[in-house]
């Protein structure tokens, strides 16, 4: 499926300042996103993975140019997104978009949902009242929300988990974008209405053929949702490839252990998998460990791994960053 | 095997501005000496109440209304639903106790660890303080903590969210109580860590010989970690047998739908398959079976009657029109 990449990071890093001690004077660098490089391509859905502080939150808000890189690219159909004037930016906003995790946080209380969906057309678009009304009734069918005159005049508060992220989902594809980002959109929700949603994003991209960058840390939703896989862990990729493969032999130990600790619903399956559990917790991204930064929970760590930084390099079809393949 | 926690048409309402909310409402359950039963359902399911009601810590406006809670010590056999509360203050924490989904909720974050351990264990045994101390650091080690004389001194902002979790554990089970009951204990943590502390709970529950009631919306941590399933939906158990049986051949529309909705890392899905609709609002549930306006075999008789409790088979019940 990946055919010219829609999105190329290249290099892409970020840093925040963390100032403690007496009068704030040490100061020290969160290396949230450090050099993390790798392409989405037209029609792909590539899930970014890893656990909370991995950096895969901070990787998505950078390549949608809601923060600037400390240094690094991102390449938006062919045009690097840090270099843009005020006014190609502008053009650029509508074409790219966002779900978030929390429905209930993401929409205005105050305002009707044919408010929150006249928003986009308004900014970015020279539509008549009378086609935007047009244009959001059919975008709440599109997602599902029929008959759509039933929902166009209430609040966000009167609605469901589910049905709020279905409102989220309709603003986010308002203007087509060929691009969407959606961060944990099915973790705040129940396991019924869970599927509902993964289904209705897996639909839209088929109709519209959006391209996704879906961050998630359930590896069960990956399996089932997206075609090609990224694997962060402190601020850099260790493992990138399509899904069918990496699931079915993961070649970096940290996607092994992440495999292994995803429980499976499946009582005679899940116990007689051999299980890789990893000791101890993430370690703090300020001051990671040196060398592979996965050293000090590793369960294959040789001497190599403590000092020198692995690449990521391509091992059977997939890029893998460790010393070990 | 003996009975343990034996519940009883347990009702639990809450008196609100709006109405009464069931959050439980006609429950029963049963918890063998040493079995681990896993309660399933989504939010709002009353699954968190139930444990709550067994407890005693219903938050208010709630209220155990109705129902008997039985716990066996021995030939003692009690009714914590009736007993007063300092007779009830005796069995928290000594005979069943608890750990939570957000353990920074339930430390105390002024004091030191093993100083909170200390006060657990003080309350239900006759030892001094150092004594308590001592075995509060035994407790750390036994929970796996590394180098527990010095985390013992920690406070809990000083630990990730693993370690507050295993001294929560640690405390839960500080005076070796029959039953632990542990509700959504690793929603709030990282898979890798989840993990850890699910391999921790089932290690003590093996040697330490106690029951374990395992509060989750999670269906592959119960496939892995329990005996036995009970589901909840809407305030009601809905259908209960062996882990095995009810993933294999789940009885109730309901327990198919959530299983057939569960995705899994080994399994591809092109189409989920979902459960249509929403749950139900608990002040004004559906007349007749409580699953009826979102269940594909609702028929008339769903609609009007609420459905019995059937057995069918060896400790598997079900409550579904469909098996009558």
């Amino acid at each position: 499926m990946s055919k010219e990449p829609l999105v190329t990071v290249k290099n892409l890093k970020k840093y925040f300042p963390v100032e403690s001690g007496l009068f704030r004077r040490r100061r020290r660098l969160l290396k949230a996103v450090d050099d993390v490089s790798l392409g989405i391509g037209r029609g792909d859905n590539l899930a970014l993975v890893g656990e909370s502080g991995c950096g895969k939150t901070t990787t998505a808000r950078l390549i949608l140019r809601v923060l600037d890189p400390t240094s690094g690219s991102v390449h938006f159909a062919g045009k690097n997104i840090f270099n843009l004037s005020d006014e190609e930016l502008r053009s650029l906003r509508p074409q790219m978009q966002l779900v978030c995790q929390d429905p209930y946080a993401s929409l205005n209380p105050r305002k009707t949902i044919a408010q929150i969906l006249s928003k986009p057309f308004k900014l970015h678009t020279d539509m008549a009242s009378n086609e935007i009304e047009d244009k959001i009734l059919r975008l709440l069918e599109m997602v599902g929300l029929s008959p759509p005159e039933l929902f166009v005049d209430r609040h966000p508060h009167e609605f469901s988990g589910g049905q709020r992220q279905r409102i989220c989902i309709a603003r986010a594809i308002a203007l087509e974008p060929p691009f969407v980002v959606a961060d944990e959109p099915v973790s705040a929700l129940d396991v019924s209405v869970r599927a509902q949603i993964l289904n209705l994003l897996k639909d839209l991209q088929a109709r519209l053929g959006i391209t996704y960058l879906f961050i998630t840390h359930d590896l069960a939703v990956v399996r089932s949702v997206s075609n090609r896989v990224a694997v962060m862990y402190l601020g850099k990729l260790v493992e990138i490839g399509e899904v069918s493969d990496m699931f079915k032999v993961p070649l970096h130990p940290y996607t092994e252990a992440l495999l292994s600790a995803t429980p499976i619903p499946d009582p005679e399956r899940s116990r007689s998998r051999e299980r890789l559990i990893l000791r101890g917790d993430v370690p703090s991204p300020i001051d990671p460990p040196p060398g592979c930064r996965f050293h000090t929970r590793c369960p294959l760590v040789v001497d190599k791994c403590r000092v020198s930084e692995p690449k990521l390099s391509e091992v059977e079809g997939r890029l893998v960053a460790c010393h070990l393949r | 095997m003996a009975r343990l926690l034996e519940i009883l048409d347990l009702k639990t309402h809450f008196h609100t501005s709006r109405g009464v909310v069931r959050a439980v409402d006609g429950v029963n359950l049963t918890v063998s000496k040493g079995e681990a039963i896993g309660l399933v359902g989504e939010s709002g399911c009353g699954k968190t109440m139930t444990a709550f009601s067994v407890m005693r810590l219903v938050p208010s406006p709630g209220k155990i209304i109705g129902g008997e809670i039985w716990l066996s010590d021995g030939s003692v056999r009690r009714d914590l639903a009736k007993i007063p509360e300092d007779e009830m203050r005796e069995v928290r924490g000594d005979m069943i106790s608890m750990v939570f989904q957000d353990p920074m909720t339930y430390l105390n974050p002024v004091m030191r660890i093993y100083d909170q351990i200390a006060e657990a264990i003080m309350l239900h045994q006759d030892v001094s303080r150092n004594e308590a101390r001592r075995k509060a650091i035994e407790l750390l080690a036994k929970v796996r903590i590394p180098a527990p004389s010095t985390v013992s001194q920690y406070y809990p902002h000083e630990l990730s969210g693993g370690m507050r979790q295993r001294a929560l554990i640690a405390m839960a089970i500080s005076c070796n109580p029959q039953l632990l009951i542990a509700d959504e204990p690793t929603t709030a943590l990282d898979v890798t860590v989840q993990a850890q502390v699910l391999e921790l709970i089932k290690q003590l529950k093996r040697e330490m010989d106690m029951a374990l009631m395992l509060i989750t919306h999670d269906l592959g941590i119960v496939a892995d970690t329990c005996d036995r399933v009970s589901v909840m939906y809407a305030g009601q158990i809905v259908e209960e047998g062996g882990v095995y049986n009810i993933y294999r051949e789940p009885k109730h529309p309901y327990t198919m739908g959530l299983l057939k909705s569960t995705l899994s890392i080994d399994e591809f899905k092109e189409n989920l398959v979902t459960i249509e609709g929403v749950v139900p609002d608990l002040t004004n549930p559906p007349q007749g079976c409580r699953f009826h306006p979102r269940c594909p075999s609702a028929s008339e008789r769903c609609r009007k009657t609420q459905p019995p409790t059937l057995e069918v088979s060896r400790g598997a019940t079900v409550s579904c029109w469909l098996y009558t």
